[in-house]
């Protein structure tokens, strides 16, 4: 049986996202911003006003380490959900 | 105040791109919606089309069995209802696929006589067939919970393709901020039964952002280890040879 301990999985929904996510919420809702990323997907992230860091790993296209830094800047969990094997 | 229902909907994997017309109205319409997604982005989108939302995820905690969470879930879903009130559950991906609480939340609704529906959404698995090329209907298709697929010892026919779920928790019944996939030497080594060692395994998550790629890692299944897998990630198996047609039953329908 695995230790329970006392860290919730909490999700703020008046938190603020960081400049990355952001930037992705954006890049969902945005139809324009989203045909020059599908166009020119270097000159999008050039002209996105991120920091170096973000715009580098929007370059690199790592959507495990996109995952990482978002969850670090807004400073909540990433959760998955998963069924209960009976 | 009317007197209680509850919808639940799925928000796909790629926020806005993947959310339907029908569950987008459920969602504004709702006096409450109780919300399940996977990251803060999906978390901070779904604010933005109700802005009374509110999380599921409290329930979780790390270590906690993950059927103890649920429970908690299902009960906040059905108080509201019960209050009188038109409750809208989302969840990531599609809402009755891997989702225990979405299933159990509309079994005692409707036990209790409220109008209770699920709406269908954009799947993990419909995302995988899109990014990966791949057509269940070429060879068929087997799809299992990894856990349950050692628990069990499901039978593969291995010249139909293999899907794996939830391999990032394989041999955990605890929720868990990260993978931590404690039963992946065994799922290989029950694999290796079936398949040969150099065998190409595909280790693939599905991209929750809109112009962003997804994970689609290849390698041989002799090499897969705890290092390859997310939290996320699903393990896509191709098959072997096609299984050859069988003469008598070509002959019966008349086909040879």
């Amino acid at each position: 049986m695995d230790e329970e301990i006392d860290i919730e999985f909490e999700f703020d929904f008046e938190a603020k996202l960081g400049p990355l996510g952001s930037f992705l919420q954006r890049l969902a809702l945005d139809k324009p911003l989203r045909e020059e990323w599908n166009r020119d997907r270097a000159r999008a992230i050039a002209d996105s006003g991120l920091p170096a860091g973000d715009q580098q790993l929007l370059l690199s296209g790592d959507l495990a380490a996109i995952q990482r830094q978002i969850a670090k800047e807004s400073g909540q969990a990433m959760v998955w959900i998963c069924i209960w094997i009976r | 105040m009317g007197s209680g229902s509850l919808t639940v909907v799925g928000t796909g994997i790629a926020l806005d791109a993947h959310l339907t017309t029908e569950a987008r109205a459920e969602l504004e319409a709702a006096d409450v919606v109780l919300g399940l997604v996977a990251d803060p982005v999906a978390q901070a989108w779904l604010a933005r089309l109700n802005r009374n939302v509110r999380s599921l995820h409290r329930h979780y905690r790390e270590g906690r069995d993950r059927a103890l969470a649920y429970e908690a879930m299902v009960d906040e879903i059905l108080a509201e209802v019960r209050s009188g009130k038109r409750v809208c559950a989302a969840f990531y991906g599609h809402p009755g696929i891997f989702v225990t609480p979405s299933h159990e939340a509309l079994r005692r609704a409707r036990d209790e006589g409220f109008p209770s529906r699920m709406l269908p959404a954009v799947s993990a698995e419909d995302c995988l067939f899109a990014d990966l090329g791949v057509d269940p209907a070429a060879c068929g298709c087997q799809s299992y919970e990894a856990t349950d697929f050692l628990l069990r010892r499901r039978i593969v026919d291995a010249t139909a393709a293999l899907l794996l779920w939830q391999v990032g928790t394989v041999g955990r019944r605890g929720a868990s901020g990260e993978a931590q996939p404690a039963g992946l030497p065994l799922l290989v080594e029950s694999l290796l039964e079936r398949y040969p060692a150099g065998h190409e395994v595909v280790v693939y998550e599905a991209s929750p952002y809109p112009g962003i790629d997804p994970i689609a890692r290849r390698l041989p299944l002799e090499r897969l280890t705890a290092a390859d897998v997310t939290a996320l990630s699903t393990l896509y198996v191709p098959p072997l040879e096609q299984r050859p047609p069988d003469a008598t039953a070509l002959e019966r329908l008349g086909l040879s």
